[in-house]
């Protein structure tokens, strides 16, 4: 192993300490004089026309200072996908037509909360109502209420279509002809909310000198001026988007929310500083759910256990617009096809427009659902054949240096390994077998053990497709470092210091570190896309070897030796065979402005993947390519079933993973902790609820998400990191986003194990679960296979 | 939310508070720990105009022992007694009660006086006022429909305290005064059972304390309750039981409480006879299940369905029952 100082450590947080004394200043606590409550009045309808907007009566409250409708904007829409195929389709204010409950009718600036909210109830909007639909395979008919014409180039009679995504390859017909056992299962899933503990919140002041300052929670500052600029129809150079910390996001904070262009437009009317902060009750109404899919998949399998084909149909429910609705329907595809072998498949993807609200990706974009319902058909395949889950897995999971079908090499791909530590660890097979015979005695509570896998992409080309980082050495010899990351809570300041702190051999404590501001830091991939560690993580360590280069340049000058004889530990340069002969970091420092004609050491470092492929994959056929690191995980779940109750409840998690280096292994199992309770409450207990359009249940009391004290045990297995501690450590890959799904899948495939129950739709809720078990003690015939 | 603008009364004797409550009767609420109140208050469902907090009314708080009798002062917080001996020692039921309320920083500030007198709750009414503007006031909220029953004429609204069923099936007496009045009311009294206004105290009247007799030798409580998550949520249902046995180890006598049924608990009556003279092994829960929750209206109107609460119900009561019968049980140490 390399003899590594700081990364491969488990160094504490940065952000620690302040975070936890509760200093840390979040947009909510940052204050400008003569600072404005901004609020926003909403569509109370889930669609309508809007015939007129009143807003006289507010305008002439005291107090108020400023009120903003669509009039006041330039009218260009915006999208999280703005494509020639798919070009932006929403408008920030609300133009002639709302189409979700809480679509964003006006915006308010007043001298306090209370004014503000009077001020809303001052505008009179007249309304028409029309006919709404919420149900997206209700939406797809040729006579449900149109929300958007359909794309066009979808060819078939449905309604609603927002986007299609449609791939093939292989000869499924003649696989599943050839098939021992074909079967078709559906599985549909519940909406998520992200549940990110900071509500969103944006300070916006337009200033006399005519540049837009926005502080606003996110989880990138360069995307939002980029959509900023564009919906203001302002220049870059006049938008500066700032740091402040953030309190989490998990997806839930890319792209541009309305609050933020509110906020802005009202200062630019008002030229005061204007904050909006979002109630809990308006995170649930107004900004972003995650996005739900229906999935149904077909597989055919040889008597061993191989897949022969698979043909997979997802609906995906994009809400009121596109929202990154087009973009799960094609991520799910790739979810389907990277763990295992697929040899033939066809499949297609619908985004159906609905009068709910527009989503988000949340964490895994799409992979809890579609991992959820192929390993879930995994096991009743398994079941069928009488093969145990572990051995099916095997049989089928790619092999490393397997090539996908979009030209993807899966590389060093750990995924067999992962399967096999977790079920050696677990005692898998035994206890599988164990649960299977036991599921028939009396005992009123029944135990599983289950499985579920993933794998991962990172770092993917998305808009701004790179990073860049500078590496300033101070004159004191400290070292600053400049990067466009914006840390939402995932500790990607703490490991980009470590990083440099390793290249430039100075104690971690003593690199600064400025970050995300538009104005005065390098352009920064953002925290989405699972790629900051590995694109951020290696433009940093390039800016930190180019300093290194030129401090040991002039320290070899300066020391009257060559370059290749210096060491450099702990801010003092020597030279290896004369260790006396040595330079402080700021000698040489100063060496270098004296000799170089003023040149102080900065080093720049820039990265993005996949370096030979100029084209983003397309959405629509799939083609292009994904990612250049492939993580993958292996999960198992025991879980312990109520059958009085029907209450599930999961004992332990054992998470075997690939992840290539852990920089900071600390956080890399704070990421799995978390995932694994994201995961709980994914199968178990959070789903929005709506009625009409409405969420019925918008506060953290009655949206079940799992509290600290539900948090259940976890075990770790370090799967192929070994092999990177060896001159790859900066080879990472994801960590944030795939633990969900083998969480999901695991707990889901130990509750059939526990009972015989199969869980077709996600959360289970404990009503559910008893309707499942009375059925099972009153069989009926229902078989869906088909034998040939 | 910010919560609507009041007047904020402190008196340190029983005699202010009381005073004051008369004063502004009708228009002042008592503050406890606000852990109900204040979320109310924020959602605009209480706008009193004057609140009497009892924080700074010392006498309030304490558990004490005379006389056969235990006393718990109303302001007691509920994290007291979680850690009282005196109440492990002779209450389990009220014990895990206490403990099953919200979460820990809730049992900090909630009190005995603000988990009983706490108001009834629905997911249709437990909402900020913005979201009620979106659709007609409920009979609750002073209007005309129910959101939960759309053709019902009455509010189904679910009482889900926890401490009241435990404190009925201990037969725990309420201290009742107003000013210049005092009455003493059994917790089962103090209910109204009906969802608009569940609690049965004038306006004027304060709880200043429960009494509950130290159980007989042979007695045993216990306390079960489900809910979403373990960490926080309200009853989804509950149930408590009281039992005490002969010399001869055979059930003498049982009082079993259903909570988070509907607007008040529910005494289940008449249970005698599946239990009498009986040991734990004679006893048919299955014939019993038959009539526990019969003729409660339970609806859509919290996290699970009626029809799944009110089939839990006979599943709850039996873990109660069984739990308070359990062989060597009558103490529970924390
Ligand atoms: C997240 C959350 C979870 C919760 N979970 C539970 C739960 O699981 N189980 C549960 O039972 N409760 C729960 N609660 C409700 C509440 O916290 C408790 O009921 C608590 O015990 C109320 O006590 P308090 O002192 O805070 O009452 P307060 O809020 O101060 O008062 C409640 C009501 O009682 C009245 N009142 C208070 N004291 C007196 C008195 N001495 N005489 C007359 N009237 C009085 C008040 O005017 C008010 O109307 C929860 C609350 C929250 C916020
Ligand atoms: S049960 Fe009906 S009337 Fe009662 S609070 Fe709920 S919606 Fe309102």
């Amino acid at each position: 192993m390399d003899d590594l100082s700081y990364v491969g450590r488990s160094i504490p947080r940065k952000d620690g300490p302040i975070k936890a004394t509760g200093r840390a200043k979040y947009t909510v606590d940052v204050t400008l004089p003569g600072m404005l409550v901004g609020k926003v009045l909403r569509s109370p309808h889930p669609h309508a026309r809007i015939l007129s907007i009143d807003t006289s009566k507010a305008t002439r409250l005291p107090g108020v200072k400023a009120v903003v409708t669509a009039a006041d904007s330039l009218k260009i829409k915006h999208g999280f996908v703005d494509t020639p195929r798919y070009p932006a389709d929403q408008y920030p204010l609300a133009v002639d037509r709302v189409r979700h409950v809480g679509e964003d009718i006006a915006g308010v600036a007043a001298i306090d909360e209370d004014t503000a909210e009077e001020a809303l109830s001052l505008i009179e909007v007249e309304y028409e109502p029309l006919a709404a639909v919420f149900d997206p395979e209700e939406a797809m008919r040729p006579d449900a209420p149109e929300i958007h014409p359909s794309h066009p180039k979808v060819n078939e009679p449905y309604r609603n279509i927002g986007g299609k995504t449609a791939t093939s390859w292989g000869d499924v017909e003649k696989a599943f002809a050839e098939s021992y056992l074909v079967r078709e299962d559906k599985f549909y899933c519940q909406m998520r909310a992200h549940g990110y503990m900071e509500p969103q919140a944006t300070l916006a002041h337009f200033d006399y000198s005519g540049k837009l300052n926005v502080w606003t929670s996110s989880m990138g500052v360069f995307l939002k001026r980029a959509k900023l600029a564009k919906t203001l129809g302002l220049p870059y150079g006049s938008v500066r988007v700032l740091k402040t910390y953030v309190g989490g996001a998990f997806g839930g904070k890319i792209d541009l929310f309305h609050h933020e262009y509110i906020a802005s437009l009202l200062s630019m009317k008002c030229h005061l500083p204007v904050k909006i902060v979002y109630s809990r009750e308006e995170v649930f109404k107004a900004a972003r759910p995650a996005q739900p899919l229906i999935v149904q998949i077909k597989t055919g399998v040889a008597k061993d256990g191989t897949i022969l084909g698979q043909e997979i149909h997802a609906i995906n429910d994009s809400g009121a617009y596109h929202g990154s609705g087009v973009v799960v329907i094609f991520l799910a595809w790739g979810f389907a096809m990277a763990p295992y072998r697929v040899p033939s498949l066809k499949y297609e993807g619908y985004s159906v427009y609905t009068n709910n609200l527009v989503r988000a990706p949340q964490r895994g974009h799409g992979a809890p659902k579609m991992r959820f319902a192929a390993e879930s058909q995994f096991d009743m395949i398994a079941e069928e054949l009488g093969i145990d889950p572990v051995e099916f897995r095997l049989r089928n999971v790619r092999k490393p240096g397997d090539i996908l079908p979009n030209g993807d090499s899966v590389k060093n791909f750990g995924l067999r390994e992962c399967i096999e530590r977790v079920a050696e660890r677990t005692d898998f097979k035994n206890r599988h077998e164990a649960a299977k015979r036991e599921r028939e005695t009396g005992s009123k509570v029944k135990r599983g053990i289950g499985i579920g896998t993933t794998a991962y992409f990172g770092g993917s080309l998305i808009y701004p497709n790179s990073s860049s980082a500078l590496v300033r050495l101070n004159d004191d010899g400290s070292v600053s470092l400049l990067t466009g990351a914006l840390d939402i809570g995932q500790g990607c300041e703490t490991v980009l210091c470590q990083i440099v702190a390793e290249e430039l051999g100075v104690p971690v404590e003593e690199v600064q570190i400025y970050a995300a501001d538009t104005e005065t830091t390098p352009v920064d991939i953002g925290s989405w896309i699972s790629g900051l560690t590995y694109v951020t993580g290696n433009a940093v360590k390039k800016a930190a070897e180019q300093a290194m280069k030129k401090l040991l340049a002039a320290a070899a000058r300066e020391l009257g030796a060559d370059v290749n004889d210096l060491v450099a530990r702990n801010k003092e340069i020597f030279v290896s065979h004369c260790p006396d002969k040595t330079i402080s970091y700021a000698g040489a420092v100063a060496a270098s402005i004296a000799r170089d004609r003023g040149d102080s050491i900065i080093g720049e470092g820039h990265f993005r993947t996949m370096k030979d492929e100029p084209f983003h994959p397309s959405l629509a056929s799939t083609k292009g390519r994904w990612t250049e690191n492939y993580s993958s995980y292996a999960q198992v779940a025991e879980v312990e079933v109520d059958t009085e109750t029907g209450v599930v409840k999961i004992a332990k998690v054992t998470t075997a993973h690939d992840c290539g280096f852990p920089v900071n292994p600390a956080l890399v199992e704070g990421q799995i902790d978390g995932q694994v309770s994201m995961g709980q409450g994914h199968i178990l207990t959070e789903e929005i609820r709506v009625e009409n359009g409405c969420v019925i249940n918008p506060s953290f009391l009655e949206y079940k998400i799992p509290c600290s004290l539900d948090m259940v045990e976890t075990d770790y297995i370090d799967v192929i990191t070994e092999q990177y501690k060896r001159g790859h450590h900066y080879n990472t890959k994801e960590v944030g986003e795939g633990y969900v799904s083998g969480t999901v899948v695991s707990v889901a495939n130990a509750v059939f194990n526990a009972t015989g129950v199969r869980v077709r739709k996600t959360p289970i809720h404990p009503h559910d679960m008893l309707a499942a078990l009375d059925r099972l003690r009153t069989p009926k015939e229902e078989k869906k296979s088909g034998r040939s | 939310m910010r919560l609507p603008h009041f007047d904020l009364r402190q008196p340190s004797t029983v005699e202010e508070a009381l005073s004051l409550m008369e004063e502004f009767r009708g228009s002042a609420l008592a503050l406890a720990g606000g852990t109900d109140l204040i979320p109310l208050m924020r959602y605009r469902l209480e706008v009193p105009s004057t609140l009497v907090s009892l924080q700074k009314v010392d006498c309030l708080k304490g558990i004490s022992l005379q006389d056969g009798r235990v006393f718990i002062g109303a302001m007691t917080p509920l994290a007291d007694l979680v850690s009282s001996s005196i109440i492990s020692d002779n209450f389990p039921a009220l014990l895990q009660a206490a403990r099953a309320v919200g979460a820990p920083p809730i049992l900090n500030l909630a009190t005995v006086g603000g988990n009983i007198c706490q108001n009834s709750r629905c997911l249709y009414y437990n909402q900020s006022r913005t979201w009620r503007l979106e659709r007609p006031a409920c009979f609750k909220a002073g209007g005309n429909v129910c959101h939960a029953v759309p053709k019902g004429n009455k509010c189904f609204s679910v009482y889900s305290g926890d401490l009241a069923p435990a404190l009925v099936a201990l037969d725990a007496v309420a201290a009742v005064e107003k000013r210049g009045r005092s009455r003493s009311v059994s917790i089962e009294e103090l209910f109204s059972g009906n969802g608009l206004h569940p609690i049965a105290l004038g306006k004027e009247e304060l709880v200043t304390g429960v009494a509950i007799l130290l159980p007989e030798k042979s007695s045993n409580s216990s306390y079960m309750k489900m809910r979403a998550r373990p960490s926080i949520d309200y009853p989804l249902v509950s149930a408590a039981a009281c039992a005490t046995r002969g010399g001869n180890g055979k059930i003498e006598k049982i009082r079993l409480v259903l909570g988070a049924v509907g607007p008040s608990p529910v005494v289940v009556g008449d249970v005698g006879r599946f239990f009498e003279g009986k040991t734990l092994d004679e006893v048919d829960f299955d014939a019993l299940s038959e009539i526990i929750g019969k003729g409660a209206r339970m609806v859509d109107n919290l996290t699970f369905p009626g029809s799944y609460r009110k089939a839990m119900l006979s599943v709850i009561a039996e873990k109660a029952v069984r739990a308070a019968l359990r062989p060597g049980a009558g103490k529970e140490k924390q």
